[in-house]
């Protein structure tokens, strides 16, 4: 292989990593809150694609605005998720919650078939041209804005984390949600706040990605499974793993394509999770998976 | 005791019924009613006492169907070597899978499932050689004794239930033994179960091969029926359908799985008209269902009985 | 005999005839339907299924077939083959003289076998080369084969374009693969070299991969073979990977939706297709008049609302051959020569169920966002 060619896979694979990544994010965010795997992760990443497609196409909104109103509203759906079904279910296990959002992925992917139809949509790059040429390899302007933005929210995240006290107090909620309890810390405004982010992370990447790869209502749930597979790379404890994890996916799946036929790219990528939990299931950082003592499920 | 009166009723309403349908719709209908009933048995069997969720069924259950296929149509041997090959071989590739996995806390199978019925679906859609790809593999011989065919709606109507009731009956069964014991132990507090010698990963390894087995059979069943297999019909639209109609049924529970096996059915059925919007009916009713009974049906059913029960109490 | 006139006796056996005759001819003649209504191929279903009863409503309202009226008995086939082998059965339970659809070449194939236990005909609207070469004397192709639309493809390029050379893009499905199959014969007997071959997925949502493949072979046209959201994918990606090359489209690709998704990325380019909407052949003349009236002035035909309203008329004028009976519909079929409908002329042989042939096939080009005539017949 040309040194061309492998710049080229490099590039490919720290876009579409860096997406893994921010879904991988918002997974372990809501994660690290509620013990809840949440299979409408890659719905946000659609719907943040598809609204500001929509809101371009149809109302002509400057492409600026049109993204601030389509993360804006994922983040709210993701309130709304937590206000309307997960805080309330009292009785039942954290699998019952899983399927719940499990139930809320169908109806936003069959919500938007209704609503956009099964053709992918598109909006222009943020930045307009060709793409640049670097040694033999083809950059495309948008990609440096996802790769670009991705590593600033993540860091941006870390500062949060570390920093900020509502961001420990969601750290302390995922170390032990019952101490935190008895600390004074407000679970369930925690909890919501963490679905918050996580529309809004899972928007982001739909935002940046969609100029280069299109948004189609079904993306969803691969997504969805590329994101904790991400997770499950890195090591689910800390966020940084998943950030890892994220492009350690991407990176391996770009690499696939050069030797496999394309068709069996995805299924690279979930090989990897499976592979990764049934070999090292703490993850390549090796995360806090056994943190929580409090129930078996 | 009361629940083998409630099947022997609901086997005589299946043996009878058949004098008032007239349709070979109706009997397809009722076909596919009992060959999911197969598959969320497994689901529930999985979850009800190891208390892990799958949403790869529909992998296993295209094995099988693909197996069934296979192994006649390519090779020429007598279906029931296909139906054997459709059981053993799902059931296999789901205890090795299960065996790590499972040791983790956690729910980790749900997403590995997923990970793995994707895979699967991508094999079927892309080994062209061995499935056909898209177009599939078509004229599966059917299972033939005599004048009766595994292809006719009566005669499949009658397999299928036969087959149908006797997985509820031997899982009804299971639940009794020492073995099911384990598992609902094992479900309650998996600390307890190990500190009973209970050997926990490998008990669940094995539920997990049961149910990826069933799905194979109810594969095997279908590819008799259909006479064609190919990959649209073992999406993880299957899978995630027929995990939510286990919820909507109820999880802890054999009859919940029954009931949500048959809703699955008929509801589009009922909701033909609404076409692609039909989603959103399965999805509003698992999303409500849950959030107000996490039990599913059989948890309002139960809800029922208890307040039947403390009324009589109270005017006894 | 006294009484009546022996000459009444006469008269009174043609009145019995004329009314056992009536009785026979006011029983409807079912057609069964099985398209995607929905699911991912519902775009192509539901257009096809509207002209279908268009088509229907039009014949009734014209004394039916010998006087019987069509009574169309509709299913969603769901874009799935399980289904579409169900309701090929489950028509035939009913008792329908003909099927109509399906419209993808994978359930076409699936439902194959299915026809020699229901011995009912089949007029199926796809491209895919092989449905028709598998010998079974039940299906009946509605539509240009993929052998004349590959051949328009090679030939326009190489003559109208100038292209010495080209590269193929096609999609990993049935209609893909054999059209990929036919292009390479073609191809060679046209002395016109493929210099660069890659398959795309079903379904993918990313082509850039087989793009810089293709792209590196520099060829001086591009032939893109499939169908389904992936061509609008792959459409805008080799714009964005800088590709100047012509590009010809397959059938598959000559979609509105498709061109609409694919926005700058499709300007200029050819397709292969069945109509220009900007031109109304005389057979299309009454069907563009009836949808003007229901869509307004500016309605152009699509390729769905002619092959719906060909299958009907198709179905009716084999119906007549076989004088209105049910077993006879496949020999009626067999009987249609040079039959002008809205697609073009339609002949079906013992030996030849293709209908159309290559004079048939148009090539567009998307000027603006519209499709535009650019030559007929190959």
């Amino acid at each position: 292989m040309s040194s061309a060619e492998i710049l080229q896979l490099v590039i490919t694979g720290l876009t579409v990593g860096s997406i893994y990544a921010l879904v991988g994010l918002g997974f372990n965010l809501i994660f690290n809150a509620t013990d809840v795997i949440n299979f409408a992760q890659g719905e946000f990443v659609v719907l943040g694609g598809i609204l500001t497609a929509v809101a371009v196409g149809t109302t002509g909104l400057p492409l600026w605005l049109a993204i601030a109103v389509a993360i804006a509203l994922v983040a709210a759906l993701g309130a709304l998720i937590d206000f309307a079904a997960i805080s309330r279910v009292r009785r039942g296990s954290v699998m019952t919650l899983a399927m719940i959002t499990l139930g809320l992925a169908v109806i936003v992917k069959t919500s938007l078939l209704l609503w956009v139809g099964p053709d992918p949509l598109y909006f222009d790059p943020f930045t307009p041209g060709p793409p640049l040429r670097i040694f033999g390899a083809v950059l495309q302007l948008q990609a440096i804005w996802v790769i670009g933005i991705g590593v600033l929210v993540m860091v941006a995240l870390k500062f949060f984390f570390s920093h900020s006290r509502v961001g420990r107090e969601m750290l302390a909620c995922a170390i032990d949600r019952e101490a935190a309890q008895l600390m004074g810390i407000n679970v369930g405004a925690t909890v919501r706040l963490s679905f918050i982010l996580s529309g809004a992370l899972g928007a982001l990447a739909g935002v940046l990605i969609t100029p280069l790869t299109n948004a189609t209502y079904d993306q969803g749930f691969t997504l969805a499974l590329k994101g904790f597979a991400a997770c499950a790379l890195g090591g689910f404890g800390r966020a940084s793993s998943a950030i890892l994890g994220g492009f350690a996916l991407g990176l391996i799946e770009a690499a696939s394509v050069a030797v496999l036929p394309s068709g069996l790219k995805d299924s690279v990528a979930l090989s990897v999770l499976i592979l990764a939990l049934m070999i090292r299931p703490s993850g390549l950082l090796g995360g806090r998976e056994e943190r929580r003592h409090t129930q078996a499920m | 005791m009361r629940q083998i009166h409630v099947l022997m009723v609901l086997i005589l309403a299946w043996l009878l019924a058949p004098l008032m349908i007239h349709t070979g719709g109706t009997f397809n209908l009722f076909i596919f009613a009992f060959i999911n009933l197969i598959l969320v048995l497994g689901l529930s069997l999985l979850f009800g006492y190891a208390g892990q969720i799958s949403l790869g069924q529909a992998g296993f259950y295209g094995i099988g169907a693909y197996m069934a296929a296979i192994f006649t149509v390519r090779s020429g041997l007598p279906p029931l070597v296909g139906l054997v090959a459709a059981i053993i071989v799902p059931a296999a590739l789901g205890y090795v899978i299960g065996r790590p996995v499972l040791r983790l806390r956690g729910y980790y199978l749900a997403m590995v499932t997923a990970a793995l019925g994707l895979i699967l679906h991508t094999v079927f859609v892309e080994w062209v050689d061995m499935t056909g790809g898209y177009s599939g593999i078509t004229g599966i011989p059917a299972l033939t004794i005599g004048p009766l065919s595994a292809r006719s709606p009566v005669t499949m109507y009658y397999l299928s239930g036969a087959i149908g009731f006797i997985v509820m009956l031997l899982a009804l069964r299971l639940v009794d033994t020492a073995y099911g014991r384990a598992m609902r132990t094992m479900r309650e507090s998996e600390m307890a179960a190990r500190s009973c010698g209970i050997p926990t990963a490998r008990l669940k390894a094995e539920v997990f091969a049961l149910s990826a087995g069933l799905s194979g059979l109810a594969g095997a069943l279908y590819a008799q029926y259909v006479g064609f297999v190919s990959p649209e019909s073992f999406t993880i639209d299957t899978s995630i359908n027929l995990l939510l109609a286990l919820a909507v049924g109820g999880v802890g529970s054999l009859w919940g799985a029954a009931f949500g096996a048959f809703l699955l059915t008929f509801m589009p059925e009922w909701f033909h008209q609404l076409q692609n919007a039909y989603g959103l009916v399965l999805g509003a009713l698992v999303v409500v269902m849950l959030t107000l009974e996490p039990r599913g049906f059989w948890g309002i059913l139960l809800r029922l009985r208890d307040a039947l029960a403390g009324r009589r109490a109270k005017t006894a | 005999m006294g009484g009546l006139p022996r000459w009444s006796a006469g008269w009174f056996a043609v009145g019995m005839m004329v009314n056992l005759g009536f009785a026979h001819a006011q029983e409807p003649i079912k057609l069964g339907v099985s398209e995607p209504l929905s699911g991912p191929a519902s775009s192509l279903g539901i257009p096809v299924v509207e002209s279908i009863k268009s088509a229907a409503e039009f014949i009734n309202g014209n004394g039916g077939i010998d006087g019987r009226p069509i009574e169309l008995v509709i299913r969603d086939d769901q874009s799935r083959a399980d289904v579409a082998v169900q309701n090929f059965r489950r028509l035939a339970e009913e008792g329908v003289y003909g099927v109509i659809g399906p419209n993808q070449g994978s359930n076409a194939l699936a439902v194959a076998p299915v026809l020699l236990e229901t011995k009912v005909p089949m007029c199926g609207f796809q491209n895919t080369i092989s449905i028709t070469k598998l010998g079974n004397p039940y299906i009946f192709r509605c539509q240009t084969s993929d052998t004349d639309n590959t051949r328009a493809a090679l030939k326009f390029a190489s003559e109208k374009l100038g292209a010495k050379n080209v590269a193929v893009l096609y999609t990993g499905d049935a209609y893909g693969t054999e059209a990929f199959a036919a292009l390479e014969v073609e191809a060679r007997e046209m002395n016109i070299p493929i210099v660069a071959a890659e398959k795309i997925n079903y379904g993918a949502s990313d082509t850039t991969a087989e793009w810089t493949k293709v792209l590196g072979a520099q060829p001086e046209a591009i032939v893109l073979w499939g169908s389904g959201s992936t061509m609008s994918v792959a459409l805008r990606n080799g714009s964005q990977l800088g590709n100047t090359a012509p590009i010809i489209g397959a059938q598959g690709v000559a979609a509105a939706a498709i061109i609409k998704s694919a926005g700058a990325a499709a300007e200029g380019i050819y397709m292969v297709t069945l109509n220009a909407p900007d031109q109304v052949t005389p057979e299309q003349q009454e069907l563009s008049r009836i949808y003007k009236e229901r869509n307004g002035e500016d309605y152009t035909l699509t390729i769905y609302d002619i092959i719906g309203w060909d299958a009907v008329h198709i179905y009716a004028e084999a119906i007549r051959q076989a004088a209105g009976e049910k077993e006879k519909v496949t020999e009626g079929l067999e009987k249609i020569q040079g039959l002008k409908l809205a697609g073009g002329s339609y002949t079906y042989t013992p030996e030849s169920h293709e209908g159309l042939g290559a004079d048939s096939v148009w090539i567009v080009q998307v000027k603006d966002g519209a499709m535009v005539g650019v030559q007929r017949g190959f």
